[in-house]
């Protein structure tokens, strides 16, 4: 049930190189420990996805790679260990789940602020900066929103400008936090697949948490289920998306069945709240 | 409401007046504070200024003057037709007291509008936090201790000032930032730090009541009094913390996005925070103790600012220094004529504006607690 790709996977076959290196890390919030022991890999140019029930310590995953939370073990960042933030940030690019939308500022400067780290010491942005998030306002297809307040954008608005903001950073490792997690199905398709392109086109390593398994399956070529701060699943979608191992870890029925081009549909089963054990 | 603030017209891509603008148009003008407000900003204060020196008890002509200051610049020799008397009313007198004025209202404004991005909290200033109150106390522990050492800007009087200031803001944003992050919070802690303060202050004064008058004149506000020697005090301290603070203006900005954005977006968040209120809390220190207790500059210029121009720190900062600079310098303008031949405590104007002032911002639309 474990599939692991092991250490293996970087000789011979696969030339691509090592985005993250994560080996036995932990990470407690005052005592009680809410990641243990994880150890991981990713490449460049995959996109792992973290599945796992509420509270099983995806977002602190997150969090971890960014580099905003303390933790034990080893964690390597293309081949080297974390430094300062700002070379951090110009390596690892985050959109958190609910990002903050500051009133008074405009979508065009809210996406240049991703630029930050790669500023001099006073702060401004050069005409090289101001084309690159251009840039990306147009890849994005935000180019009509570029003046307005990011106060007064929609769900889905304000999504695409946090990913906008996240790709100017340039990083190679983009960490998406429940990226879909306010949007409609037709907008949540549009930010994924917009991050699968990029993906494939910068060679961009994509970690993300997700809640909605059949779409996880449908992007992650790789995926790992989370559950109590232990990873109990690593593998492609075939190998973690099955009946047992998510009934047993999201602790609710769940069948797996076969959707359209091969992909995995996750069906929860229905269980009347007076049926099941006190 | 920085971008749509613009009046200058675009370089369109599109070629037409008021066509949609490109990602590129918005991308160049991001964060580029309107020209126009500089330059509003900047004749309001040239205009405060003129006015303030030749305002007062006898009236300079605005033309004699501005001939005055052309004949001071080195090579240049014009004749104004003032008298000696004149001439030294405005060089000795009126001078020092616009640009000390200038440099106090740009202290308590810049400082104002740093703290309340760094605590993200609109109604933040150095008079609500304690800060001037710290620094009062200190001050007064040098006058009644006579601590009469130390030179220019680094006199006792404004080190110690400095010291409190320090206390007192270290103080409200552990009580207050402690007990909860509301918006409130820190305010009430920065009311109760300010009153404990005070209290302190009011003791030490009736131990010391040979120094009550000139302290309790010094409270109100005051500019009067004063030469080039407190300009030079302040002077130093306003350049280097000024400086400071519009350098991590970006930061400033990118902080509003949170402590776990900001840090991923590669600021280190708590060094910028210590240096940024450090710098505020010298900046606000110092000019208190040179000019006393001015209430409501830090909340005012901001809030006109970010109600009139926009919000983003790259734009408010500079244009807090400028604006606060120009507030206070009419504010001892209306001091000295409000009220026919006593001068008022330049405090007093202030709060009396300010107090209306802050009340509108609680109540706005775009207020705090709505």
């Amino acid at each position: 049930m474990m599939v692991s790709k092991g250490p293996q996977s970087t000789l011979g076959a696969t030339r691509r190189s090592l985005a993250l290196d994560v080996v036995d890390v932990s990470v407690g919030y005052s005592g009680s420990t809410v990641v243990n022991g994880l150890t991981f890999e990713l490449s460049l140019g995959d996109w792992l996805v973290i599945i796992g029930p509420n509270g099983a310590g995806k977002t602190t995953v997150l969090k971890t790679i960014v580099g905003i939370m303390e933790f034990s073990g080893e964690l390597a960042i293309l081949g080297r260990p974390q430094t300062g933030r700002a070379a951090e940030a110009r390596t690892v690019a985050y959109v958190p789940q609910h990002p903050v939308l500051p009133a008074g500022m405009s979508v065009a400067e809210y996406v240049l602020l991703g630029r930050t780290a790669h500023l001099g010491w006073f702060g401004s942005e050069s005409a090289a900066d101001r084309r690159r998030a251009a840039d990306v306002l147009d890849q994005l297809d935000l180019g009509s929103v570029a003046g307005r307040p990011v106060t007064e954008l929609s769900g889905g608005e304000a999504q695409r400008v946090s990913v906008a903001r996240a790709l100017v950073q340039e990083a190679q490792i983009l960490v998406l936090d429940e990226p879909t997690s306010s949007l409609d199905l037709s907008h949540a398709m549009t930010v994924l697949e917009l991050v699968d392109e990029l993906r494939h086109a910068h060679d961009l390593a994509v970690i993300s948490a997700m809640h909605d398994l059949t779409l996880a399956g449908r992007f992650g070529d790789r995926m790992l289920l989370l559950s109590d701060g232990q990873s109990v699943a690593t593998g492609g979608p075939d190998d973690v998306l099955n009946d047992e191992l998510l009934t047993a870890h999201y602790r609710t029925p769940i069948a797996v069945i076969d959707g359209p081009d091969g992909c995995r549909v996750v069906v929860p089963q229905r269980v009347p709240l007076d049926s099941g054990p006190k | 409401m920085t971008s749509s603030g613009r009046v200058f017209p675009s370089r369109s891509v599109t070629g037409g007046v008021g066509e949609v603008r490109s990602a590129r148009d918005h991308a160049e003008r991001a964060f580029r504070p309107s020209r126009r407000a500089f330059l509003v900003a900047g004749v309001v204060l040239i205009g405060a200024m003129i006015l303030g020196i030749s305002t007062g008890s006898s009236d300079i002509g605005v033309r004699p003057l501005l001939i005055e200051i052309v004949d001071a610049i080195p090579g240049v020799h014009a004749d104004s037709g003032l008298s000696d008397p004149q001439r030294s009313i405005i060089w000795e007198w009126r001078m020092p007291r616009a640009v000390l004025g200038a440099l106090v209202g740009l202290s308590l404004a810049v400082s104002g509008a740093t703290y309340q991005g760094v605590f993200q909290n609109p109604l933040a200033d150095p008079f609500l936090l304690g800060v001037a109150a710290g620094a009062g106390l200190g001050a007064t522990v040098a006058v009644v201790t006579r601590l009469d050492v130390g030179w220019g800007p680094f006199h006792a009087v404004p080190l110690l000032a400095f010291f409190g200031g320090l206390v007192a803001i270290a103080c409200s944003a552990v009580v207050g930032l402690g007990a909860s992050r509301e918006t409130a919070s820190l305010l009430l802690a920065g009311v109760a730090v300010a009153s404990f303060l005070a209290a302190i202050q009011t003791f030490l004064l009736q131990r010391n009541s040979d120094v009550i008058a000139e302290v309790y004149q010094w409270l109100l506000g005051r500019l009067g009094t004063f030469g080039w020697g407190e300009v030079g005090i302040l002077g130093p301290y306003v350049a280097v913390c000024t400086i400071v603070i519009l350098r991590f203006g970006r930061q400033l900005d990118v902080l509003q996005l949170g402590d776990d954005e900001a840090l991923a977006l590669g600021v280190a968040v708590p060094r910028v925070r210590i240096v940024l209120i450090v710098a505020a809390s010298l900046l606000a220190s110092v000019a208190v103790s040179v000019s006393g207790l001015i209430a409501f500059v830090g909340i005012i210029v901001p809030h006109f600012i970010r109600l009139t121009v926009g919000s983003t720190y790259r734009t408010l900062l500079p244009l807090s220094a400028i604006g606060g600079a120009a507030f206070l310098v009419l504010a001892d303008v209306g001091a000295r004529n409000l009220a026919g031949g006593a001068e008022l405590p330049i405090g007093v104007v202030t709060a009396f504006f300010g107090a209306p002032f802050f009340v509108a911002v609680m109540w706005s639309k775009k207020g705090v607690f709505r």
